[in-house]
């Protein structure tokens, strides 16, 4: 099993590589026709698109990590593991007269060579779907599924399966109160909504205020739906003001709701040259209740308004590289001291568990795990990512590094990636995430020490 | 005809003041590959504008709105809109968002002379602030029609950076004819050709709030 695991990915990529290269080749042809078909007008009621995409990793392990010892500490793994991941996500949307319905399902078939359990929380979000120490997981779901009503431009009403995207931060929005978080390694990625109506008004106007735009959300917590959202059944009631006024973007939202933190916040977003623009977000969670990992392994509730706040600046030059660099300050963040109390913690009970045997205090912090082994989990982050058009002159590719630092405790991700459009619907990424750190810090107690990856995607 | 009043007809040849079109965008590579995109397109007035991209399917649903020297970028099922500027280039090779999301060009250029050439004009422009694409421009237009033949698009330098080729006069309905194909060379992406093709191209009204960042998710339902 473990070999197939291994095999079946890169040969399945190369036959897709080749398939797309004789597509692209197989030109024998006028420069170009003038006269082109426009896409479904014919069938303009039911569309259909979407993607299809291999992931395959490399990781080399870093077994001096909390979470290695915390996930490991009873069944030694080797340094090297490779991991796969198929995903198919097709979209379709119906339209019929003011009515229309999306659809994004996606299936997920994974494969691990690490056994990657949920007894202790992971510290990616993909691997989320792997359950029971199983080498192999699937999982259908429907990211967004949504039935609207459009009876004119200025209105609009959704129901349905939806990802509300409020806040102008890139890697991170704290204002985003009914959506789930972004994987900072991967912000671009699309995520899965929340079960919620959604009306959306606009109002167009001469003079400094060009627009004003009203969004109310209704989005209900029970059983099974939206769980996770509130801590027990309730309805949230939540609302989104926007304005482009004086060529200023500018949102005012809020949430509250029974077994709710009633939430508000504000972003911002505007142009000061051409290629320069900068935007800004930040948001209040009154009453958030922190659950604090202390150094005898108890655990307190520590309740405050957890205030958070984001500031970046994005720069295009001449020749199309762009600079971005956001601040985030993470109100519901741990600090870096309490921080190294859980990862010093982790590492002494891995010690105790190696000298006696007893794994009674490494049960203890995985009961904070969640807390603790999330993503942008610390309090302050920068986040600076250099992009770069076509280097050397070559069509079609983007490079990219990224780097994604815990101010607090100046440890560091470092995220070199390439994306290649082979063909106009087969796409390379290539990428390597790079934590460092010292074995107190965040990005030095992460699972790997490197992770390599690549992704064929195909578009159809 | 002065130089203003030929650079307000050729405006008003080129589009009607309101409407919705349909482009091909086709990139040629020097050994011949090529890559090609379609894209539904509205505009209302001098400066707002609207796009989509309805293939290929991996940028189908990526919109664009302009609005006067604000420009978003949607990208669906990833995030919010961002405010992107005219120097990039959405699709690669040698158009930007300038080229695609074009106002008139009376609305970001003021005429500074007009000298008759045979059977043609030629229209000197330059550009009215610094957050236009080309800071000048050097326009031949067909005396009989008043449509551009060729446009030379020039950096504040002086220098050429893309040359702007109309082909293919063409009836749009309504008695409506304009070039239905525009050819793009330019020297600094030698070997590289990139054109534009105009089809359905019709004048149609839309409610100013179409033309706005929470409508942006939503401009391919315009199409009818």
């Amino acid at each position: 099993m473990m070999k197939a695991g291994t095999w079946l990915g890169p040969f399945f990529c190369l036959a897709l590589i080749l398939a797309a290269s004789a597509s692209a080749l197989a030109q024998d042809e006028p420069l170009y026709d003038a006269d082109f078909d426009i896409p479904a007008m014919e069938e303009k009621l039911f569309e259909f698109w979407g993607q299809a995409e291999l992931r395959m990793y490399e990781r080399l392990m870093n077994r001096n990590s909390a979470v290695y010892e915390q996930r490991f500490f009873d069944s030694p793994k080797d340094e090297l593991q490779a991991d796969m991941l198929f995903q198919i996500k097709p979209e379709m949307s119906l339209k019929y007269e003011t009515f229309g319905f999306y659809a994004r399902p996606r299936a997920d078939v994974g494969w691990s060579q690490l056994p990657l359990s949920a007894a202790s929380e992971p510290d990616e979000p993909s691997e989320r779907f792997f359950k029971e120490d199983k080498h192999w997981a699937g999982q259908v779901m429907l990211e967004e599924g949504v039935a609207s009503w459009r009876p004119d431009p200025r209105f609009t009403l959704e129901a349905g399966k939806k990802v509300l995207k409020w806040g102008k931060g890139y890697a991170w929005n704290p204002v985003s109160f009914a959506s789930r978080p972004k994987d900072v390694d991967d912000p671009d990625q699309s995520r899965e909504g929340y079960v919620m109506g959604v009306a959306d008004a606009i109002f167009s106007f001469d003079g400094p205020l060009q627009t004003l735009a009203f969004t109310p959300v209704v989005v209900p917590v029970w059983e099974r739906v939206n769980t996770g959202l509130a801590t027990d059944e309730s309805v949230l009631y939540g609302s989104k003001l926007y304005f482009l006024l004086a060529d200023v973007d500018l949102d005012v939202m809020a949430m509250g709701g029974d077994h709710y933190d009633t939430s508000l916040g504000i972003d911002f977003a505007t142009n000061i040259t051409d290629n320069f623009a900068i935007h800004g977000e930040t948001a209040v969670r009154l009453g958030h209740e922190q659950t604090v990992f202390n150094s005898d392994g108890t655990s307190s509730i520590h309740e405050h308004d957890a205030w958070s706040f984001l500031l970046g600046a994005r720069y295009l030059t001449e020749d199309e590289t762009t600079y971005l660099l956001e601040y985030y300050h993470n109100g519901e963040g741990y600090t870096a001291s309490q921080l190294k109390t859980y990862y010093d913690y982790v590492h002494t009970a891995y010690d105790t568990y190696q000298a006696t045997g007893n794994a009674a205090d490494l049960n203890k912090s995985k009961k904070v795990s969640s807390d603790y082994n999330r993503s942008s989990v610390g309090q302050d982050y920068l986040y600076f990512r250099v992009s770069q058009k076509e280097p050397f002159n070559i069509l079609y590719l983007t490079t990219t590094a990224t780097v994604i630092m815990n101010l607090g405790d100046r440890s560091l991700s470092l995220n070199p990636e390439a994306s290649y459009m082979l063909t106009s619907n087969f796409e390379l990424r290539p990428r390597l995430i790079l934590p460092l750190g010292s074995s107190d810090t965040e990005f030095g107690n992460k699972l790997n020490a490197a992770r390599g990856e690549l992704r064929c995607v195909y578009y159809f | 005809m002065d130089a203003g009043e030929v650079l307000l007809a050729v405006d008003r040849n080129l589009a009607p003041v309101s409407y919705e079109s349909y482009r091909k965008l086709i990139n040629i590579e020097p050994d011949g590959s090529k890559r090609e995109y379609v894209l539904y397109t509205i505009k209302k007035g001098q400066d707002m504008v609207a796009s989509v991209f309805l293939e290929p399917s991996s940028d189908k649903g990526r919109g664009t709105l302009r609005l006067g020297d604000n420009m978003w970028l949607h990208i669906p099922s990833v995030a919010k809109p961002v405010r992107i500027t005219s120097l990039q280039s959405v699709t690669g090779g040698i158009f930007n968002n300038a080229d695609i999301m074009r106002l008139d060009y009376s609305a970001e250029y003021t005429p500074e002379s007009l000298e008759e050439s045979g059977d043609a004009y030629l229209l000197r422009l330059k550009a009215k602030t610094n957050e236009v694409a080309y800071d000048r421009l050097e326009m031949l237009v067909a005396k009989d029609r008043l449509v551009p033949t060729e446009i030379k698009c020039l950096a504040a330098s002086g220098m050429l950076i893309k040359t702007l080729h109309f082909k293919k006069m063409t009836d749009f309905g309504d008695g409506f004819v304009r070039p239905a194909i525009v050819e793009t060379d330019s020297p600094l992406h030698k070997g590289y050709l990139s054109v534009m093709i105009f089809a359905r191209m019709k004048a149609r009204d839309f409610s100013d709030e179409v033309f706005t960042l929470n409508y942006l998710p939503r401009i391919e339902t315009l199409r009818q």
